[in-house]
């Protein structure tokens, strides 16, 4: 019963923010706790559909600052966003991220990914959590990806989640999976299938506390040499479609612009990369035409020699 | 039990081969056919047939114009061409110079390439030798089920039979000259055996049937169908209505042909031959069989309320329609084939009852003869002026009404073409057998069709229809005439051979009842219904197909909206010759508020079967099905498609429906090739 309760708190919370037309979110401000909280399950809610949605999720600075067109993106967070592109990834790769959104500490998002090239595919391991004094969600990932051919991959991500409530109403574990593909009819095309949750699994039977089922089809294509374009749509279950729209420009080999948007949360996010040898920065910041400015940094670092798995 | 035993009965038959329709031809069959928007249309002749000449294909240069006509994508323009190019530069020497003649591109040859063949194997005289050495037996067994129960098996005036739906079908072919064979249907709830059905099957049928020996062109015994003209006087089985492929605007019949579906009433039953003499066919057909009805009695007197045409037989209800009354037709057909695609056709048929029709006070039927025999007479023509096909069909039912389809197709070029249909059946036009373009069946209609189809450039093709329509006297739901117009545009784009992709942008306003907030009374408002549909396709990875789609729908009736969205992704593994293998999976998540708003797709299904279901609620539909060569000469295939709502408990209404969020049915078949 804990998370229905949330769920009619935060709906009415959408409500409330829908009829403040005349507030910006950026003047928005927390005048009690109980509005607090209040926002603070909203924003939570956001994220259970977007960030922490076990295998939906889209983890990265990269894949926000492209409105979370993430299906074809190849990087530290690709076990978690589409596990198909793990197996593009060449080096072991560490990334650590951090999201803060609408300026509350609460909610703020901290992760953790990991990819490993190996002989027989490419594994990956990843941890998101949020967490504050009311509640707590921790995800663990692994995740396999491998190519099965020159044009075309397969991968899953299985996820332990534990969510814990405050106030005596416990804590639990659960397990759900995703799966993914990747096919690349040419090198400048890449086209992402990702479907996280696909066993409907639930936090409980007995109720209906669902875990995200969600299909995304995206793709990418480079347009010229050094400009990336990138498109998905996005459909959960119980949430409208949102498509996604994001472009990436290399102004310089240290320096690469971003910018996104997508139609369901109504988001519009700019980032960039610079990169100093094998680390690399990303920078993303989301304005969120009903709750404000949000932002997140990610940095990666390659190690080792590459490797390419055929 | 039994089944099980039939199972393995076949399965020690010696072995035998089995082949598939190339993807290219099955996109070619969904674009077609994903008009109909019916959830069971009946698929099984028309893919049959495409089967057949896959296996035993058309001689190129002995195949005449009917011939020709069975590869449902060839227009009238491009049999001509071949006919013409056989006369002129003499008999083709390889399938390649097709891509030469006139109105042919590489596209349409590579669809006709499967179908055809040069060699004149085959042709002559049939021998006992020949009929062993290339006649095919085939044997079709297939169980279905769902696997939620459902509420009308649990409750005593429900369902008297077990939930599995059972087919059964033998067949012997020897090229299109021998047909014969059996079909054994039972419907999920129908019982199989016992009191209530001691012969096992519900439904049976079978059928012999020759073609092309001498003179006798066509000669069927027991079950057939008949279809002549523009399907304005007489048409039985599938045929393909308004969409943006314009040719699929002209009727190509097939005369009196085999019946081999698992349809329960679109068939005849008795005798029909077709004669050929020169130009000139002669057919005649009768056929005298009980049909389902409704009855209506009182103490003294019987009458036929309605023909049920579901084929269901699961309730006591649904049993005391089976077979209630008996229905006698016969008739006649003269043809003319001229030169240059020149043909003419009379068609006279009589179809009687042995019980009356119960007249009907309802005010839409007002129009509709009472009388318990119908005699129906029409003239159908086609005739090619340069790049212009005229055709069409003038039918009249004798003292009732008069109906007219008239079309013209403009060639322009090989990548332009135009068509214009107009059609005008009257409000008395009740025909029994008929199945003309139309936008609701073939009495109370008068519309003009306009088309468009064109390359704009190389990868560019663009398709494009309106159509406006007319219903002179009120209908079924519609209490006053209306009017009407569906429109769409599709734009297609085919970069390179691996990709295609296209948009339809769709827009329909049809009249219909609507009940406004505070009214007491109907009144007739227009629906409005606006959808656009985004679609891929890739085979740049080898074995491998991916398809996916898009779609919106919005439908507007008064101050209620309906919204619908369908996203879904196909993948097709089938790996390079010499596979035993295919897999097909979908993934699909729906979500549409109205029953209006529903969106329909083509699913993939087992071999000789296919369904385009409603996609309706919210929720995700996942379903795969396997086709895995056991020998040679047998496939066995599987399918598992299951819905899951995430908005309801308990779905289906009435005796199906299930408590459960989920819909889950299986399948399983077993085709033999011998």
């Amino acid at each position: 019963m804990p998370l229905l309760a949330i769920m009619q708190i935060s709906e009415k919370g959408f409500a409330k923010t829908r009829f403040l037309p005349g507030e910006s979110a950026l003047t928005f401000r927390v005048q009690t706790t109980e509005v607090r909280n209040r926002l603070i399950f909203i924003v939570f809610m956001l994220f259970c559909s977007t960030t922490l949605a076990g295998g939906g999720g889209k983890a990265g600075a990269r894949s926000n600052a492209l409105g979370g067109a993430s299906t074809t993106l190849s990087d530290a967070w690709s076990g978690t966003n589409n596990a198909a592109t793990l197996s593009l990834v060449t080096r072991p790769t560490v990334g650590v991220s951090y999201a803060n959104h609408y300026f509350l500490p609460e909610v703020g998002v901290s992760s953790l990914g990991v990819v490993l090239p190996a002989g027989g595919g490419v594994f990956g391991a990843s941890l998101h959590s949020i967490a504050f004094e009311g509640f707590g969600q921790t995800i663990v990932g692994l995740s396999y990806g491998r190519l099965l051919s020159r044009n075309f991959a397969l991968g899953a991500l299985v996820n332990g989640m534990h969510i814990r409530i405050g106030n005596g109403y416990g804590s639990k574990w659960t397990i759900d999976a995703a799966v993914g593909a990747l096919f690349m009819p040419n090198e400048d095309l890449h086209v992402g299938i990702h479907l996280s949750n696909p066993t409907r699994a639930r936090w409980s039977r007995k109720s209906d506390q669902r875990i995200p089922t969600q299909l995304s089809i995206g793709a990418s294509q480079v347009l010229h040499d050094n400009t990336r374009f990138f498109i998905q749509v996005d459909k959960e279950l119980d949430h409208p479609i949102n498509a996604c729209l994001g472009v990436e420009y290399q102004v310089h080999r240290a320096l690469t612009l971003r910018t996104g948007a997508s139609s369901l949360n109504r988001c519009f996010s700019l980032g960039f990369k610079t990169a100093l040898r094998r680390l690399v920065m990303d920078i993303c910041s989301r304005w969120d035409q009903r709750l404000g400015f949000g932002g997140e940094v990610s940095f990666s670092y390659e190690f080792g020699s590459r490797k390419r798995l055929e | 039990m039994k089944l099980f035993l039939t199972i393995v009965g076949f399965l020690v038959l010696p072995s035998m081969y089995a082949q598939e329709l190339p993807l290219n031809v099955i996109r070619m069959l969904e674009y077609l056919s994903e008009n109909i928007e019916e959830e069971d249309a009946d698929y099984m002749s028309i893919v049959e047939e495409l089967e057949r000449l896959h296996e035993q294909p058309i001689h190129l240069n002995s195949a005449d114009a009917v011939a020709l006509r069975s590869l449902v994508f060839l227009d009238e323009f491009q049999v001509q061409s071949i006919l013409e190019h056989r006369s002129s530069a003499g008999r083709l020497v390889s399938v390649y110079e097709l891509q030469g003649i006139e109105g042919l591109d590489a596209e349409m040859v590579s669809l006709m390439l499967p179908f055809v063949r040069i060699d004149a194997m085959g042709d002559g005289d049939i021998t006992w030798s020949q009929l062993k050495r290339e006649g095919r037996h085939e044997v079709l067994l297939r169980a279905e089920r769902f696997v939620e129960p459902q509420a009308g098996y649990a409750i005593s005036d429900g369902y008297l039979g077990n939930p599995y739906r059972l087919l059964t079908r033998y067949r012997f072919r020897y090229m299109n000259h021998i047909s014969t064979g059996f079909t054994l249907e039972k419907d999920a709830g129908e019982p199989f055996g016992g009191r209530q059905n001691p012969l096992g099957f519900d439904h049976g049928s079978a059928h012999l049937y020759f073609s092309g020996l001498g003179k006798i062109h066509q000669l069927a015994f027991g079950d057939f169908q008949a279809q002549f003209g523009q399907g304005l006087t007489q048409w039985m089985g599938l045929a393909f209505g308004r969409s943006g492929d314009i040719k699929s605007i002209k009727r190509n019949a097939r005369g009196i042909i085999p019946f081999t579906s698992a349809d329960e009433n679109m068939y005849l039953r008795g005798t029909g031959m077709t004669l050929r003499f020169g130009p000139v066919d002669v057919s005649a057909f009768g056929s005298h069989k009980k049909v389902d009805a409704r009855i209506h009695a009182d103490s003294t007197r019987r009458w036929i309320q309605s023909f049920p045409l579901s084929g269901l037989h699961a309730t006591h209800a649904q049993r005391e329609t089976k077979d209630a009354a008996t229905a006698t037709v016969c008739g006649g057909h003269l043809r003319y084939r001229g030169k240059k695609g020149t043909e003419m056709g009379l068609t006279t048929t009589f179809t009687g009852n042995d019980l009356p029709l119960l007249e009907s006070a309802v005010p839409y039927k007002s129009f509709h003869p009472s009388a318990p025999t119908a005699i129906v007479s029409g003239i159908d023509y086609q005739t090619l002026v340069r790049n212009v096909l005229l055709f069409g069909e003038s039918s009249i039912r004798w003292g009732s009404g008069g109906a007219s389809v008239n079309g013209l197709l403009v060639s322009l070029g090989k990548e332009t073409g135009i068509a214009i249909l107009h059609r005008y059946y009257s409000p008395s036009y009740l025909v029994p057998h008929s199945n003309p373009i139309s936008k609701s069946g073939s009495i109370n209609e008068m519309g003009t069709y306009l088309g468009l189809s064109s390359r704009l450039r190389r990868a560019w093709k663009f398709n494009a229809f309106v159509d406006l329509f007319r219903f002179p006297w009120l209908r079924y739901q519609v209490d006053s005439p209306s009017e009407g117009v569906e429109t769409m545009v599709q734009i297609e784009y085919r970069p390179n051979r691996e990709w295609t992709m296209h948009c339809r942008i769709s827009l329909q306003e049809k009249p219909r009842n609507f009940v406004g907030e505070d009214a007491a009374t109907n009144e007739v408002a227009d629906q409005t219904v606006y959808a656009i549909r985004l679609n891929w396709e890739s085979n740049a990875i080898q074995g491998i197909t991916l398809r996916g789609r898009v779609e919106h729908k919005i439908t507007n009736i008064g101050d209620q909206q309906g919204e619908g969205w369908l996203i879904y992704q196909d993948l097709i593994w089938k790996p390079a010759f010499p596979s035993k293998y295919t897999l097909k999976i979908r993934y699909a998540m729906f979500d549409s508020d109205a029953y209006d708003a529903r969106l329909y797709a083509y699913e993939h299904d087992v071999p000789f079967a296919s369904s385009i279901p409603a996609y309706y609620g919210r929720g995700c539909r996942f379903y795969f099905v396997a086709n895995y060569k056991l020998h040679a000469r047998c496939t066995a295939s599987v399918r598992f498609a299951q819905t899951y709502f995430s908005d309801r408990d308990v779905n289906g209404s009435g005796l199906n429906e299930m408590n459960a969020q989920t819909r889950t049915q299986v399948k399983a078949q077993l085709h033999f090739k011998l």
